[in-house]
């Protein structure tokens, strides 16, 4: 015996239409049709609600911002005035210094020279060291270029002149220190 | 003609196929840039908040250095000139050097930190350590100077004359006339509006 429903569907007291009524094969694609639909708002909802919690913490943060402004421009160029006064500082402090530094490197290079090897001039140019000196032997020249080749502040050192003076039983050298880069 | 189910399924598909382009495109790109937005202004709030808080250190800080800075010879005053030639001339008797000529030299480099240079020919002469040990002393005199050594030659060409006749610059340091005004203008000066950091948005963006 064929048994009968008679009552109707909630889908189709709630909308009106009843499912029956469609045909079969229209059934399923109205249904996923209807999924997407409903998908579709769901995440569109979903986006619009993290777009505006995003936006109200922005007014949020915007408002603080605003407040705190006015203290932190001033505490910005209180900063500014200290950076400015400490280069002032650094600079009177590197001048102060700079004496002993050029007696310290004029030292540390008469103490590089060997006994036999003896100065006359130094002279600085934008960091380059000239030296004019007289030694016993040309050996004296070899050893002077090399301890002063071991000096870490210069690049290099460089024989500008070498002339044996035969009166004097002496050689009259010309040395050149470059600066370290 | 197509059937109505088929219609249905190609309406579903272009509804999903639609809806995945729009939120891949549109909709990232406004969530995206909602929260740069919000992100930019946490991070300003939060540099705020940082350089408030330590403003008060900032500030007695500025207010040290004003008085240290403040307290040394200002340009303008011949009182700099007269201190310096008098420390030179006490280091050279302390040293047992003569200062043999001091000059006026023009400018090489224009100072970079604002203050105010006055360069100086020097020329020392006496023995090796000596001479070493003046240079060290000009330095730190009451008129803070820059010395660089320019020559150090033999006085005279004689090998076992021990006397040297040293060439210096000597830059003197000197502040500004007002150095409040000319290295903290904020500690003087009404505070005009800073350039604040650019931001994507403005806080009234409308959503």
């Amino acid at each position: 015996m064929k048994r009968m429903n008679y009552a109707g569907s909630a889908f189709e007291h709630l909308t009106g239409i009843s499912l029956t009524a469609l045909p079969l094969n229209v059934r399923l694609p109205l249904a996923a049709f209807g999924i997407t639909m409903v998908a579709t708002g769901f995440c569109w909802g979903v986006e619009e609600a993290r777009i505006d919690a995003a936006l109200r913490s922005a007014e949020a943060y915007a408002a603080r911002a605003a407040a705190l402004d006015p203290a932190a421009d001033r505490a910005r160029a209180a900063a500014a005035d200290v950076a400015r006064l400490r280069t002032v500082a650094r600079t009177i402090r590197d001048a102060e210094g700079s004496g002993a530094r050029s007696a310290g490197r004029i030292a540390r290079i008469t103490g590089a020279l060997p006994d036999d090897v003896w100065l006359s001039a130094i002279r600085t140019d934008k960091g380059t060291v000239s030296l004019e000196g007289r030694a016993l032997h040309l050996e004296g020249v070899a050893n002077a270029l090399d301890a002063l080749g071991r000096l870490d502040e210069y690049a290099g050192v460089r024989l500008t002149s070498a002339r044996s003076e035969a009166r004097r039983a002496s050689v009259i050298y010309g040395l050149a220190l470059d600066p370290a880069r | 003609m197509i059937d109505a189910a088929r219609a249905l399924w190609y309406a579903a598909g272009g509804v999903t196929l639609t809806s995945a382009l729009v939120f891949g495109t549109v909709v990232h790109e406004r969530v995206t840039a909602a929260r740069a937005h919000a992100g930019a202004l946490a991070q300003r709030v939060a540099d705020d908040d940082r350089i408030v808080a330590r403003s008060a250190r900032v500030r007695a800080e500025r207010a040290e250095l004003l008085r240290e800075l403040g307290a040394r010879p200002r340009a303008g005053d011949s009182g700099a000139m007269v201190r310096f030639l008098s420390d030179a001339a006490a280091n050279a008797r302390a040293h047992r050097v003569t200062v043999e000529q001091i000059d006026p030299a023009p400018p090489r480099d224009p100072e970079p930190s604002a203050l105010v240079a006055t360069p100086l020919d020097v020329t020392l002469q006496g023995r090796y350590t000596d001479v070493l040990h003046t240079l060290s002393a000009l330095s730190r005199g009451a008129v803070p100077a820059r010395v660089e050594l320019e020559t150090l030659a033999r006085k005279d060409s004689a090998p076992d004359d021990a006397m040297l006749e040293a060439a210096l610059r000597v830059t003197l340091l000197t502040m500004p006339p007002n150095p409040r005004r000319a290295f903290a203008p904020a500690a003087t000066t009404a505070l005009r509006a800073l350039p604040r950091p650019a931001l994507p948005f403005r806080s009234e963006e409308p959503r």
